[in-house]
């Protein structure tokens, strides 16, 4: 799966985007989120505040309840402050 | 006739208004403009930078107008939106409407700008003289 990180998630975890196979036990966004949060450091440092990490799969916004099965592309960021 | 633009470049608002004026079978036109503010809580804004995630902002932009023509019935609807980096005083973003009346044309600016305010991915960080900071969402 693509996995995109934006704005100060992109800082933090140092990296704009990377691959990463999804390990079979990985159901939800949140799930995910938790695989990142345990992984390294520097994914506890951006994640761990989940409430203020914004999820879109394929391109559409989505809960953290979203089953990722299908997802091809998930991107990580901050709420927008577009406009 | 809905255009959505997402560039890098400075853009002319004044050329960008002519040309939606061009068509008058509207009554009413709108316009907003925002642009980067020279001084904000934080201190004097050297620049701007927007960060976006392209294909994300295009779609969900496009989606906004599309909602906004179909429930006001628009006539026209232009929205341009920058990123990279900008100096203050420079335009981030212009939504124009027209439609009928101006009830409509008022409403789905608005609409509009509110809606990608909370859902387009862009990302702004302001650069200061010693520091810089990203913008916080305000609703």
């Amino acid at each position: 799966m693509r996995v995109l990180y934006f704005a100060k998630v992109r800082e933090i975890i140092g990296l704009p985007e990377e691959n990463i196979d999804l390990p079979s036990n990985i159901q939800t966004v949140e799930d995910f989120l938790d695989y990142l949060i345990s992984k390294e450091n520097k994914y506890d440092l951006a994640l761990s505040n989940k409430e203020a990490i914004h999820i879109a799969c394929d391109e559409d916004h989505v809960d953290k309840d979203f089953i990722l099965k299908n997802t091809k592309e998930i991107a990580i960021f901050p709420p927008v402050t577009g406009g | 006739m809905i255009t959505v633009k997402i560039q890098k470049e400075q853009f002319n608002p004044q050329k960008i208004l002519k040309n939606a004026e061009k068509d008058k079978k509207y009554g009413a036109l709108v316009s907003f403009i925002g642009s980067v503010r020279e001084e904000t809580n934080s201190g004097k804004v050297k620049k701007l930078f927007i960060e976006h995630y392209k294909n994300m902002a295009e779609k969900i932009i496009y989606k906004t107008a599309l909602n906004a023509e179909k429930k006001w019935n628009l006539d026209y609807c232009y929205i341009i939106h920058r990123y990279g980096t900008l100096k203050a005083g420079e335009s981030i973003v212009m939504v124009i409407t027209c439609s009928k009346h101006r009830k409509e044309a008022y409403a789905a600016n608005q609409y509009i700008i509110d809606w990608l305010k909370i859902n387009a991915p862009f990302w702004k960080k302001e650069i200061f003289e010693n520091k810089s900071k990203w913008v916080k969402q305000t609703l």
